[in-house]
C-alpha cells in the first residue's frame, strides 16, 4: 500500500465494506466466470477457467482465488451475467403424482417450458487492496417460487455467493506459502479446487433449471441448508502448491453479520460450526491431481428442518464428511478435467424430534463424478454421474450428458439430457427424464 | 454483543493490515513502486515457476533464457505483435503496464536463474533431431537451428534459448511460426515451412534433452 495515499486506501477499505454490504434473499445459485476478474488481468476466462468451462479452475486459476483475487490493476469491479434456457420433461404429471404421494412440492411450472429468460446476476468483483479482493453476487431469479395461485411463478433477487478475501504469499528460492482469510456465506465455497460442497451440486450447473434439478432438491442438509444464512471466517494455508489446509466457524449471519444473509434474524445454526479441509496436490507437466479431504460439524435448530414445535432451544446435530478428488490435462487446445466428490452425512436428530417423533439417528451417502472435454475453449462435452443413497427415502441415481459450443469467452450455448434411474419415491424415475436447451452469456 | 465485537474486531483487523501492507509482496500490475522482481516471484511464477522452471509445458520455462529475448517478448505481448492465442489470451493482459524498469527487472531475474530439463539425453533418440539442429535440410531450404541459437542453443542476442525447453512448448510453437501469423517479424517461418511434423517433434526432442 506504499503506493496509495491516505486518500485512496480510505476510498479503496470503504469499498471493500461496501462490497461486504451487498447481500439479500434467496438461496445460493453458483458463480460462473466474472468477467470483471478478466478484465483485472486482461486476461480470457481461460487462464482461470479450465477450457473456459466453469467452475473448473486451471492451476493458475486456484493460485489467483487463493491470493484473494488480487492479481492484476483495479478496474471496474462490475460484471452482469444472464442465462436463457428451455427444458421439456418426459411425463411432468406423472411426476407430480408421485412427488404428491411423497409429501413433496410438485414441479414448477418452468421444468417445461420455451425458450425464456432465467437468471440474470450482478457482480461485485475485484482486487481492493495488494492484499484484499473477493466477489459478491446478486441474482434474479426469473422463477423463484409460486405465485400465490400455485399456477405460476414468480422472480426474485437476493444474494448469491460472496466470498473476500485478505491473502499474501512468501516466495523464497525454495518453497512458496500463501495464506490468508476467507469472509464467506457459504460453506466450501472458499475451495480453490471448486470440488467440495458448495460446487459439487455442479453436475454441470448452467444457472436457471436445470435438467438435473431434482439433484440439488434432493441433496440433504446442510449442503443446501446454510447457504445465504451463515457467515464464516476460514482460515486457509497453500504450502508449495502441494499441502493446503483450511479450518473456518460459521455462524448465524445475523445482528452485525446479517447484511451477509436473506434479510431476516432467524437464527437456522446454534453457535459456531466448523468447517475443516485439508487437501494434497500435485502437479506435473501438462496433469495435475488432488485429493481432499473435508467436514463440517453443523448444529441448526428443529426450525430448520421445518418442525413445529416451540422450543426453539432445540437443535440437530449434522456431521458430514467427505473426499474429493481432481485430475486435469491441460494442454492447448485440449484440456481434460475429472472430478469426483463423495459425502457422507449424519443427522442426529434433536431433543425434541426424539421425544416427540422417536427418530434416531439416519445417514445419507453423496457421490457425485463429472468428467468434461474441452478442444480449443470452444467445443466441449461432458458425463455426469449422481448418486444419493440413505436411510431415507431419498435414493436418487442418474446420469447428466452434455454437449456446449463457446463462440466467443461471454457466451456459452450447451444441450444437456439428465436421465434418472432412481428419484425419491418416484414410482418411474425416467418420467422426470428432463432435456435442456440453455443460452449464457456474460459481461 | 460477542457477535458484533467478533465481527468489529474482524473487520478492523484486516482493514488495519491492508493498509500495513508493502509492495514487497504485492501482486498489483501497473504500479511503478512494485519491482519487477516482485511481478516475476509473485506473479510471473504463478505459472512459469519461482525459479523460471514451469511444471506446465504449457508455459515456456524462463530460467537461463536472454534478457534481451524475455524484454523483446513482453513488448510484443504488450503490442498485440503476438497474436497466438495463448500470447493473446493470456500474456497481452499481464504485460499490457509493465515499465521498461519492470520488464527489465523480471528478464533479469529469470534470465540469472538455472535451467532444470525434463528429461535425460540417453532416455530418447536425438541422433535425427541434433543433425537437423547443426546441419539443417539444406536440400529442402530448413536452415540449420545452430546458425541462430548457438552452438549448445543456449541463445545468443534477440535469438532465445531452446536448450532444455519443454518439448511440448517447442513443437506447440514451431506449429504457430509455420501455420500461422501469431509470430511475425522472424525468419522463423522462412525456417520452418519445409520441416515435417515428424521433424519437428524430433529437432523439439533433441532440443529438450539439451543442458
Amino acid at each position: 500500500m506504499k503506493n496509495l495515499s491516505f486518500t485512496k486506501k480510505l476510498v479503496a477499505n470503504a469499498f471493500s465494506i461496501g462490497v461486504l454490504c451487498l447481500a439479500w434473499i434467496l438461496p445460493m445459485q453458483h458463480s460462473f466466470a466474472v468477467p470483471a476478474f478478466a478484465r483485472q488481468t486482461d486476461q480470457s476466462c481461460i487462464a482461470c477457467h479450465a477450457g473456459g468451462q466453469f467452475p473448473e479452475l486451471t492451476p493458475y486459476g486456484r493460485l489467483f482465488k487463493l491470493t484473494g483475487y488480487t492479481i492484476g490493476e483495479r478496474t471496474t469491479p462490475v460484471s452482469v451475467m444472464g442465462v436463457v434456457g428451455a427444458s421439456k420433461m418426459a411425463k411432468p404429471d406423472s411426476v407430480n403424482s408421485s412427488l404428491v404421494n411423497y409429501q413433496q412440492p410438485e414441479l414448477s411450472s418452468p421444468i417445461n417450458k420455451s425458450l425464456s429468460f432465467e437468471t440474470a446476476s450482478l457482480f461485485f468483483a475485484g482486487k481492493i487492496t495488494d492484499n484484499i479482493g473477493g466477489f459478491a453476487q446478486i441474482t434474479y431469479d426469473n422463477f423463484a417460487s409460486p405465485d400465490s395461485s400455485g399456477a405460476n411463478t414468480v422472480g426474485h433477487s437476493g444474494a448469491d455467493n460472496m466470498d473476500i478475501r485478505y491473502a499474501d504469499q512468501i516466495v523464497t528460492p525454495s518453497s512458496n506459502l500463501i495464506y490468508g482469510l476467507s469472509l464467506n456465506n457459504n460453506p466450501s465455497v472458499s475451495d480453490p479446487w471448486n470440488t467440495s460442497w458448495a460446487w459439487m451440486n455442479y453436475v454441470p450447473y448452467t444457472g436457471g433449471k436445470g435438467s438435473n434439478a431434482y439433484i440439488d432438491a434432493t441433496t440433504p442438509y446442510p449442503n443446501n441448508g446454510l447457504p445465504g444464512l451463515v457467515s464464516g471466517l476460514n482460515a486457509y494455508a497453500f504450502l508449495n502448491k502441494t499441502f493446503y489446509g483450511e479450518l473456518g466457524f460459521y455462524r448465524t449471519a445475523n445482528k452485525f453479520m446479517s447484511f451477509m444473509n436473506s434479510g431476516h434474524d432467524a437464527a437456522p445454526i446454534k453457535g459456531s460450526n466448523p468447517y475443516w479441509r485439508v487437501a494434497y496436490n500435485k502437479e506435473w507437466g501438462p496433469q495435475n491431481f488432488m485429493i481432499g479431504l473435508s467436514g463440517m460439524t453443523g448444529h441448526p435448530y428443529d426450525s430448520s428442518f421445518g418442525a413445529t414445535w416451540s422450543d426453539a432451544a432445540s437443535y440437530y446435530s449434522v456431521k458430514s464428511n467427505g473426499m474429493d478428488f481432481q485430475y486435469q490435462y491441460l494442454l492447448d487446445p485440449h484440456t481434460i478435467t475429472i472430478q469426483s466428490v463423495y459425502q457422507h452425512q449424519l443427522t442426529s436428530p434433536s431433543s425434541q424430534d426424539v421425544m416427540q417423533n422417536g427418530n434416531s439417528p439416519y445417514g445419507a451417502n453423496i457421490f457425485r463424478l463429472k468428467g468434461s472435454y474441452v478442444y480449443m475453449a470452444k467445443y466441449g462435452g461432458s458425463l455426469a454421474h449422481f448418486n444419493q443413497t440413505g436411510d431415507f427415502s431419498m435414493a436418487t441415481t442418474g446420469n447428466t450428458y452434455e454437449v456446449f459450443y463457446i463462440p466467443m469467452q461471454n457466451i456459452r450455448v450447451g444441450l444437456q439430457l439428465t436421465n434418472y434411474s432412481k428419484l425419491a419415491n418416484i414410482d418411474n424415475p425416467r418420467d422426470a427424464n428432463t432435456i435442456r436447451l440453455y443460452g449464457w452469456f456474460s459481461y | 454483543m460477542r457477535n458484533i465485537s467478533l465481527s468489529l474486531a474482524l473487520t478492523v483487523s484486516i482493514i488495519v493490515t491492508a493498509c500495513s501492507s508493502t509492495t514487497e509482496r504485492s501482486r498489483t500490475l501497473g504500479d511503478p513502486n512494485v519491482s519487477g522482481k516482485t511481478i516475476a516471484q509473485q506473479v510471473c511464477s504463478t505459472c512459469h515457476g519461482v525459479n523460471g522452471n514451469s511444471v506446465s509445458p504449457q508455459y515456456p520455462k524462463l530460467a537461463g533464457q536472454s534478457e534481451e529475448y524475455i524484454m523483446a517478448q513482453l513488448k510484443s505481448f504488450e503490442n498485440h505483435l503476438r497474436t497466438d492465442r495463448l500470447a493473446i489470451e493470456i500474456m497481452s493482459g499481464m504485460s499490457r503496464d509493465i515499465s521498461v524498469q519492470q520488464a527489465k527487472d523480471i528478464a533479469e531475474y529469470f534470465s540469472s536463474q538455472t535451467l532444470i530439463k525434463d528429461v535425460k539425453k540417453t532416455s530418447v533418440n536425438t541422433s535425427k533431431g541434433k543433425d537437423i539442429f547443426e546441419n539443417g535440410i539444406l536440400d529442402r531450404g530448413i536452415t540449420a537451428c545452430v546458425t541462430c541459437h548457438g552452438p549448445e542453443a543456449k541463445g545468443q542476442f534477440a535469438y532465445p534459448r531452446l536448450a532444455g525447453q519443454h518439448k511440448e512448448y517447442l513443437v506447440k510453437q514451431l506449429h504457430v511460426f509455420k501455420e500461422t501469423q501469431g509470430r511475425p517479424n522472424t525468419p522463423m517461418e522462412f525456417v520452418i515451412k519445409n520441416l515435417s511434423e515428424k521433424e519437428i517433434d524430433q529437432v523439439s526432442t533433441y532440443l529438450s534433452t539439451l543442458d
